[in-house]
């Protein structure tokens, strides 16, 4: 969700992350969309450059997305890196929104799931409300795109070649490469030509 | 022949392939990977074969890519121990050396002590292999372009 | 970095589509996707928002089949084009063998274009890799376009290196495959030599 579409909804969003610091123990956290930009932050992250920080989490919320796809599962809910003084958690609240939480070696990762488990479900709750309000589709970030693709295949038709010599002529002739003669040696340059 | 390539070799491939093989029978886990650091895979154990290990292979690569810069990102060298808990199967990552990660995808039953454990072992046993893939070295600062260099380049 | 493989009898090479955002990065390789024959192309994952930018990478691997015993296979890469992404350009382009830089033709895109080409030089020195040597074509993009920057003039202000250029219109397909094509070339031709 943009935060364009979460409006004056951010007043209540802000309350339940600062609450959610309070009882955790964690040293900050961030809300950002699902592309990783940012909706809200609380906590110390005077020192962190945040923006950077979410743009890599939602990269690897939505590869881990894509590999929970592969494995046939929904999704890996949680991401947790340990360092050797910080740590981080990922996790997102549905398709709505991705957070990220910092924490240090004295808070109790456990503690930290249990209270980041109820923050989501109240987190949802605002979400689905802004929702239902304004009418927004939520759409499901796309991870393969299989099915599109094939829809899309380009038609029979070549395209056209352009005017200017540069413009190389498109060739798509597909025959079997494997019937070529391949030396190793010339590193098959030739067989691109049948290829392409 | 082949400049800035990495070279496999059949027997060394051989003998990574038995050391992830025994890592999956030791550890009780369900796939095991090792991709480069440009994200090719270079082997796995047999899984199912619904499962594209390619496309496996370079989504974990970008996915412990995006963890080792939000490492960085906030001040730690690299995260001790990277852990994506699913609903059925988790993913335990490690890097093995510069060279690569070996991906160890396991049923959230398994203890986690005991992929750690074995992985660990394995990564010590596979950095020599993937550190003699790497024929040439990467190119040294001074062969890069400077600040300089690159103002030049683009006389904008 | 290529990957020869004498166990599997392979060699995997990897190309980046790199340029500023909104170039047509993702449309080259869905139209490599659906122009390239079944055999050739495996299944292409693209990491993108709900919007449909691309928010990590695209790829789009390409196996050019066994030749006398040798599998080739070439992985396409997109980087993803918005400045906040910048980690994430940087991280793609490790090991890259050849890069296709996609420019947008349109007036009001230049500086975009001169700043994505300095982000790609910084990104790739970064890598350990020179953009004054890695093997590079460069596509004029969206040319079907109203208000575009002449060719001379993006000639002049964006191929350096006076690597090989090709005038694309990427969503039907025009300077696509000949983009690709070169670019593969150069990257054999740099294994080779």
């Amino acid at each position: 969700m943009k935060l364009s579409q979460i409006g004056n909804k951010i007043d209540p969003i802000n309350e339940i992350l600062e609450n959610f610091l309070d009882d955790a123990g964690v040293t900050c956290a961030i809300l950002c969309d699902m592309g990783g930009e940012i909706l809200t932050t609380k906590g110390d992250i005077s020192t962190l450059d945040f923006t950077n920080i979410a743009a890599m989490a939602a990269g690897s919320y939505a590869t881990t997305k894509g590999i929970a796809n592969l494995l046939g599962q929904s999704e890996f809910s949680l991401l947790f890196h340990q360092g050797t003084k910080n740590n981080i958690l990922i996790s997102s609240v549905e398709n709505f929104a991705i957070f990220i939480i910092l924490f240090d070696a004295n808070t109790i990762l456990g503690v930290v799931k249990q209270k980041s488990q109820e923050m989501k479900e109240t987190l949802k709750i605002i979400f689905e409300e802004i929702v239902k309000g304004k009418g927004i589709v939520i759409k499901k970030a796309k991870v393969f795109e299989e099915r599109d693709l094939d829809k899309v295949k380009p038609s029979k038709k070549k395209p056209k070649p352009a005017k200017k010599e540069k413009i190389e002529k498109e060739e798509a002739e597909e025959k079997d490469g494997s019937s070529k003669k391949f030396d190793f040696d010339s590193l098959m340059i030739d067989d691109l030509d049948d290829i392409f | 022949m082949f400049k800035g390539s990495k070279v496999l070799q059949p027997e060394d491939l051989n003998q990574m392939n038995n050391i992830i093989e025994k890592l999956k029978t030791q550890s009780k886990c369900l796939v095991v990977l090792i991709v480069d650091d440009s994200g090719h895979l270079i082997t796995n154990t047999e899984s199912d074969p619904s499962i594209d290990p390619i496309l496996l292979g370079t989504l974990t690569a970008g996915n412990f890519g995006a963890t080792n810069e939000l490492a960085k990102l906030i001040g730690e060298a690299e995260f001790t121990l990277v852990l994506h808990e699913g609903n059925k199967e988790n993913i335990h990552m490690l890097a093995i050396g510069d060279c690569g990660i070996l991906v160890v995808i396991f049923a959230n039953t398994t203890p986690i002590g005991l992929i750690r454990m074995y992985s660990q072992k394995s990564v010590t046993a596979l950095l020599p292999y993937l550190e003699k893939m790497q024929v040439e070295k990467k190119a040294s600062k001074k062969d890069l372009p400077s600040d300089e260099d690159l103002e030049n380049l683009f006389n904008w | 970095m290529t990957m020869l493989n004498y166990a599997k009898k392979e060699i995997i090479c990897k190309i980046v589509y790199y340029g500023p955002g909104l170039s047509g990065k993702t449309t080259n390789l869905k139209f490599i996707y659906g122009r390239m024959d079944t055999q050739y192309k495996g299944k292409m994952i693209a990491i993108a928002t709900e919007t449909e930018r691309t928010l990590f990478f695209d790829f789009l691997p390409l196996d050019f089949g066994k030749i006398k015993g040798f599998t080739t296979k070439f992985q396409l890469y997109t980087v993803p084009g918005q400045a906040i992404y910048t980690n994430s350009r940087k991280l793609i382009l490790k090991g890259a063998d050849g890069i296709v830089f996609v420019a947008d033709s349109q007036i009001d895109r230049m500086d975009d274009n001169k700043s994505s080409l300095k982000d790609m030089a910084l990104n790739l020195r970064e890598q350990g890799l020179d953009i004054r040597n890695i093997p590079l074509v460069m596509q004029w993009n969206k040319r079907d376009l109203p208000n575009i920057v002449p060719v001379e003039k993006l000639e002049e202000t964006l191929n350096f290196r006076k690597v090989p250029t090709f005038e694309g219109v990427a969503h039907k397909g025009i300077g696509v495959m000949s983009a690709l094509k070169t670019v593969i070339k150069m990257v054999l031709n740099k294994l080779g030599g």
